[in-house]
């Protein structure tokens, strides 16, 4: 008798637990991107796009919501009231942060609040979007007729394998802009305008691409590589485009590198020997090379991007991890401030 | 070489007789007990990781983590020492101090099994997944009769082992070893001083010998092996997170967040996913862990005692704070649980103390 | 009941008609007639012996007699020099000779004899030797018990003809009793076993035990556990091997199987053609099983808690086809899951049931109206009755029926765990199930042995280790017993030792 009482505890711990209310998966919204902005009345803009169930041919396709607060989570709160549906943010492959939203905001408080949404997936790209946010959202579109989840999968792992992907996940971005050892490099991403003038069917003949303000100016002469997201000569049914990555400087983005310079930049990180010597008050940063690598015959390029990367102030290469070895405690290396040496130090690339 | 490595395959056995196989059978009752208590050490020291010290040493954790292998086996020796007391009617007595950290371990599992529940599921209130959880313990473990706990945890030590190491090693969460720089990070007096706190989590090591089954046949010759495990999984846990640095000491984050901190920085889902069935998995299994031990200490000092009794007074405690006091686990990590080492140690010196004044020095007990 | 037979076979005979209530009962045969200057009476069940013995053997030397005899001359006579059976026992225990009279044997009463004589002329019909119902095996003998005890243990001495097969022989029953046999290999099994299985036989207190299933129920560790911790097997094949690893059998008059304990976990995992083929077909069909019964308890509980509770661990692409799938089905997806493992249960009652004409269209009915249609009706949606199929038929790979019942009862408690907690109820459950079937103990031994706790054993629990490396008898069996081979046991040639 006291063990069928207690056998029918076992069914009442869980009947318990019914307390707990869950929405059915089908009563759910799964987005796929989310966008942030702040607009010019200086509000956050929350956006979201999210597949719209299948339409009578069997393709799926997208809807995108947005809402507006003073704060990210009001933003986010009155998005969440507005969707028939709760959010679940589970699959999100992609946090698109508009570029003068992430050039004048702490990017790790923005970033730790997307982190800590409930079901948020860490792996979720952080991208930074050459215009708004909203608009490229807007634009972006899957292309031979796959998911958009399957879609932006592809195309970062193939980038990822061609060395052009920075590792600008959601978990590696608030844990690096949090340690302060290293500075993170976000993808970048935007809409080419003569693709998207083309889809809304304006007159593209003649017309130039303007390059964008920040980065370098596009000419003829240069290879793929050197381009920038918006600026590749294609075609295609979607405008957007990803290519390149934004510098992040002080937990915000000061500037943005090439396709070509990210490649660099990646390789030095994984194919080179960084190193800092420092003697006394001097600092030299050190990158060492294998004759075989890839990079040895680059030398040019990855000194122009590392150069390009002081200017910017942005260590994304890990320098200040490494001088952090020459000091025995926190507080002598904090006495150092080796970051406010970091962008005047002289920098040698040498065979290994 | 070749024939005798031939022969050394031939399965053997050492259990001829009535008498070897009562030891084997002793044997094998007590590796399943000692499993079952060093899951509840490994979870303590583990949990004190991630709750406690890392946010207050950063990239010096591990070496906080290193420095309680001195608490660790001063108390096994000790233990070891007083042993043969144990075993004894008065020494069951002394046994009963081990019962308030029993009870401040139900209630730091319950807190932080709750709170990983709660974080997994979170259209489920804590009050919830706290019944449900004390519930399944509370009836598991009357229902498991008199070893089944023991030999449940014994038969999931390999699964547990496993889901350690894809929670660290394998979580590929791009961990690098310049991270470990400053080697004294704020130096080692800051160290040595949260060490101190994480000595209470070390007061489990008695349980090697207080629990009835766990010191009966006792090998002379490993059994310091046996405080190596907990601790060897510590160190590695420690040390991952010094390497990775999941989370800064600012971060408001849950005891869920922090007990899969380490998993969230990986690129597979599945990674993170198994790092949370391994936190569950260690913390149920150290709970009912909990609930046995006590209730078999109580029994054996308190032979009357119904054995629901014993069991519920060990849930009560745990069931109460974890309904009361949710939140507080991160503020009785340093207030509270400390002081467990206290008792085990008085328990400890007691029983030693017992052991010296049996004849013959207890040999042969 | 009388205590002893009375000299005067009147006072016998009226005592016997009254017990077995002759002026309603028509099945007990009386055949009165005269012998050895006496008169005689001969009694048989209508049915249970066979005639013909019973004129040759006994009435026919018995009426031809010439000489005059009584009392104990008489008795030596009838039992050494005319009847001429190979059983022939006197019997001076009235209640035992009724006893044996029930069963088949033939009983002769005689005046000036204070005591019967039981001769054993059984030739009652039974069902032969047939191939086994529910054991069956591609590689393997292809015998199996019947109802009658005697045959049964018959088929045990021809596959073990040694003088260590010990029987002995009882009844449990306290009202109507049955004959049972205790089995065990003298030196193999530990004495305490059978020891034990004696004391819990002679306590069982029922009074008629109709089958083993019956019986295993009243002396089971705890009825209580959620597993079986008896092995039934219809192969005398099996249950030799059950004997050779320290087992004892109990087999009982009328039950076409036979009850082996002690009995741990894994051994309900092996099916008897594991041995019988070579060590890595053995092995992977084992895992097989495994899998199967992991399938079968944790499948449905573990789609449910992920679909619901943790859809992050899914692709996009199958969250999608969930989602359209589920979008017209208008129950939740554990609603679902229980109506649709309630429905494959009943099903597979059914099937049990249904007579063999009717089950040709018994599938048909199943699988259009309750599979094909409860989709179109959006009653169920077409991921979960993969689902539920997957765990039905790992439970279909257990060769052990009472096992796999015991499994798809674990698996409900695994779906109420999943689908009200989701992961951490998965997690709570296992463990629970776990803890539970660890602490059940098999004639004292613990079930989970030799895993759990751990034992030295031999290597064919999980894996079946090549033949010529199982050197040792199970835990089981008496410790001056457990090794069954030294030296090497490929002394024929070839490479591995």
């Amino acid at each position: 008798m006291k063990r069928l009482a207690l056998g029918a505890l076992l069914p009442l711990c869980l009947l318990l637990a019914g307390g707990c209310s869950y929405a059915a998966i089908e009563r759910q919204t799964f987005p796929i991107c989310i966008g942030v902005d702040i607009t010019d009345g200086g509000q956050y803009e929350f956006s979201i796009q999210a597949p719209k169930g299948d339409s009578t041919d069997g393709s799926t396709t997208y809807e995108l919501m947005s809402a507006t607060g003073d704060t990210l989570e009001d933003a986010m709160r009155i998005l969440a009231a507005s969707t028939p549906y709760p959010l679940n943010f589970c699959q999100v492959r992609q946090c698109m942060i508009g570029y003068s939203t992430a050039a004048t905001t702490q990017l790790r408080t923005l970033l730790r609040a997307l982190f800590e949404l409930p079901t948020m997936r860490s792996s979720a790209m952080v991208t930074i979007a050459l215009g708004t946010a909203l608009d490229t959202l807007k634009a972006q579109k899957p292309e031979f007729g796959m998911r958009l989840s399957t879609h932006l999968d592809m195309l970062f792992k193939r980038l990822w394998e061609q060395n052009l992907l920075p590792d600008s996940s959601l978990a590696a971005c608030v844990r690096l802009l949090g340690s302060g050892r290293r500075d993170p490099l976000l993808f970048v991403c935007a809409v080419n305008p003569l693709l998207e003038a083309e889809k809304t069917d304006e007159s593209a003949a003649g017309q130039e691409a303007e390059a964008f303000a920040v980065g370098e100016p596009w000419s003829d002469d240069l290879l793929p590589e050197d381009l920038l997201a918006g600026m590749l000569p294609r075609s295609s049914e979607s405008p957007v485009e990803y290519l390149g990555s934004a510098a992040v400087s002080d937990g915000r983005v000061s500037g943005v590198l090439t396709a070509r310079e990210t490649q660099a930049v990646l390789r030095a990180r994984a194919q080179a020997r960084l190193r800092v010597a420092i003697d006394g008050e001097q600092v030299q940063l050190q990158i060492l090379l294998d004759e075989s690598s890839e990079l040895y015959g680059q030398q040019a390029e990855l000194m122009a991007a590392v150069e390009k990367l002081q200017r910017l102030d942005c260590d994304t290469l890990g320098f200040t991890a490494i001088a952090a070895t020459h000091f025995g405690t926190d507080a002598q290396f904090e006495a150092f401030a080796f970051r406010r040496r970091y962008s005047q130090a002289p920098v040698v690339i040498a065979p290994r | 070489m070749i024939a005798w490595w031939k022969r050394a395959r031939q399965t053997r056995t050492d259990v001829h007789s009535q008498q070897a196989a009562a030891e084997s059978r002793r044997r094998g009752t007590a590796l399943a007990y000692r499993t079952l208590a060093c899951a509840q050490l490994t979870a303590q020291l583990m949990l004190w990781v991630s709750l406690y010290a890392y946010d207050r040493t950063l990239q010096t954790v591990w070496q906080a983590a290193a420095l309680q292998a001195l608490p660790l086996y001063a108390l096994y020796a000790l233990w070891r020492r007083g042993a043969p007391a144990a075993g004894t009617r008065a020494g069951a007595w002394w046994c009963l101090l081990l019962l308030p950290c029993l009870a401040l371990d139900g209630m730091a599992l319950l807190c932080a099994l709750s709170a990983h529940m709660s974080e997994l599921i979170p259209a489920a209130s804590p009050v919830s997944c706290t019944l449900s959880a004390g519930g399944a313990a509370l009836v598991t473990v009357l229902l498991a009769r008199r070893n089944g706990v023991a030999y449940g945890a014994y038969a999931l030590r390999w699964l547990l082992a496993a889901l350690l190491l894809l929670a660290t090693v394998l979580v590929n969460a791009r961990a690098d070893t310049v991270r470990l720089w400053p080697f004294w990070g704020q130096g080692p007096g800051v160290t040595a001083l949260t060490a101190l706190g994480g000595v209470g989590g070390a007061w489990g090591v008695a349980l090697l010998f207080a629990l009835p089954g766990a010191s009966a046949g006792q090998e002379r010759g490993r059994s310091w092996l046996w405080p190596l495990a907990p601790w060897a999984a510590l160190m590695l846990w420690a040390l991952w997170h010094a390497l990775v640095w999941p989370w800064q000491p600012g971060d408001a984050l849950t005891v869920g967040e922090r007990l899969t901190g380490l998993a969230r920085h990986s690129s597979s889902i599945a990674f993170l996913e198994l790092t949370g069935v391994f936190w569950l998995l260690l913390l149920i299994v150290a709970l009912f862990g909990v609930l046995d031990a006590g209730e078999k200490i109580l029994c054996r000092a308190l032979p009357r005692t119904p054995r629901p009794v014993a069991v519920l007074a060990m849930l009560a405690p745990a069931l109460a704070a974890a309904l009361a006091w949710p939140s507080g686990l991160a503020d009785a990590a340093a207030a509270l649980l400390p002081y467990r080492a206290a008792l085990s140690l008085s328990a400890g010196i007691g029983l030693a103390v017992m052991r010296a004044r049996m004849p013959g020095g207890g040999e042969g007990a | 009941m009388q205590a002893r037979f009375h000299r005067a076979l009147k006072r016998n005979m009226e005592w016997l008609d009254e017990q077995l209530g002759l002026s309603y009962n028509d099945d007990v045969i009386t055949r009165e007639f005269s012998a050895l200057g006496h008169d005689c009476a001969m009694y048989y069940v209508d049915g249970m012996a066979n005639g013909a013995d019973m004129a040759h053997h006994i009435l026919k030397p018995l009426l031809r007699a010439t000489e005059e005899l009584s009392g104990r001359q008489a008795l030596e006579a009838l039992l050494r020099r005319y009847l001429q059976a190979p059983e022939v026992a006197a019997c001076d225990d009235p209640a035992q000779a009724l006893s044996g009279l029930m069963r088949g044997q033939t009983l002769v009463l005689m005046d000036t004899v204070d005591a019967a004589v039981m001769v054993d002329l059984r030739g009652f019909v039974r069902r032969p030797v047939t191939v086994p119902q529910t054991e069956s095996v591609v590689v393997g003998p292809h015998e199996a018990f019947n109802e009658s005890l005697r045959d049964n243990l018959t088929l045990l001495h021809r596959l073990l003809p040694t003088p260590k097969l010990a029987v002995r022989m009882c009844e449990v029953g306290t009202s109507f009793p049955t004959q049972a046999a205790l089995c065990y290999l003298r030196g193999v099994c530990k004495p305490s076993t059978v020891d034990e299985l004696e004391r819990r036989l002679q306590n069982a207190a029922l009074d008629h035990v109709l089958t083993l299933g019956v019986l295993s129920q009243l002396i089971e560790d705890d009825p209580f556990a959620p597993l079986p911790q008896s092995a039934s097997t219809e192969r005398p094949d099996r249950a030799a091997s059950f004997l050779l690893e320290g087992q004892a059998l109990i087999l009982l008059d009328g039950t076409p199987y036979c009850l082996a304990m002690p009995m741990g976990f894994w051994h309900l995992f092996h099916a008897p053609d594991d041995s019988y083929m070579r060590w890595q077909q053995g092995t992977f069909m084992r895992l097989v099983r495994m899998a199967g019964a992991l399938l079968c308890l944790i499948l449905p509980g573990l789609f449910v808690s992920l679909v619901v509770f943790q859809p992050i661990t899914m692709p996009m692409s199958l969250l999608t086809n969930i989602i359209q799938s589920r979008s017209v089905v208008s129950i939740s997806l554990f609603a679902e899951a229980l109506l649709m493992l309630a429905v494959f249960n009943l099903i597979n009652e059914a099937g049990t049931r249904i007579p063999g004409l009717m089950g040709s269209s018994f599938g048909l009915v199943s699988a259009l109206i309750l599979g094909t249609a409860a989709v179109d009706a959006g009653l169920v949606s077409p991921l979960l009755i993969i689902v539920v199929a997957l765990s039905g038929l790992g439970s279909y790979a257990l060769p052990n029926y009472p096992l796999s019942l015991s499994f798809r009862i674990g698996q409900l408690i695994m779906l109420l765990a999943g689908g009200f907690l989701g992961i951490p109820g998965l997690c709570l459950g296992l463990t629970f199930l776990i803890m539970r079937v660890a602490g059940m103990e098999s004639l004292g031994e613990p079930y989970l042995a030799p895993a759990s706790p751990r034992r030295v054993h031999n290597p064919d629990l999980l894996l079946r280790a090549p033949l010529f490396r199982q050197r040792l008898r199970a835990y089981l069996a008496q410790p001056e017993a457990m090794l069954r081979a030294r030296g090497r046991m490929r002394r024929g040639g070839g490479d591995a030792p």
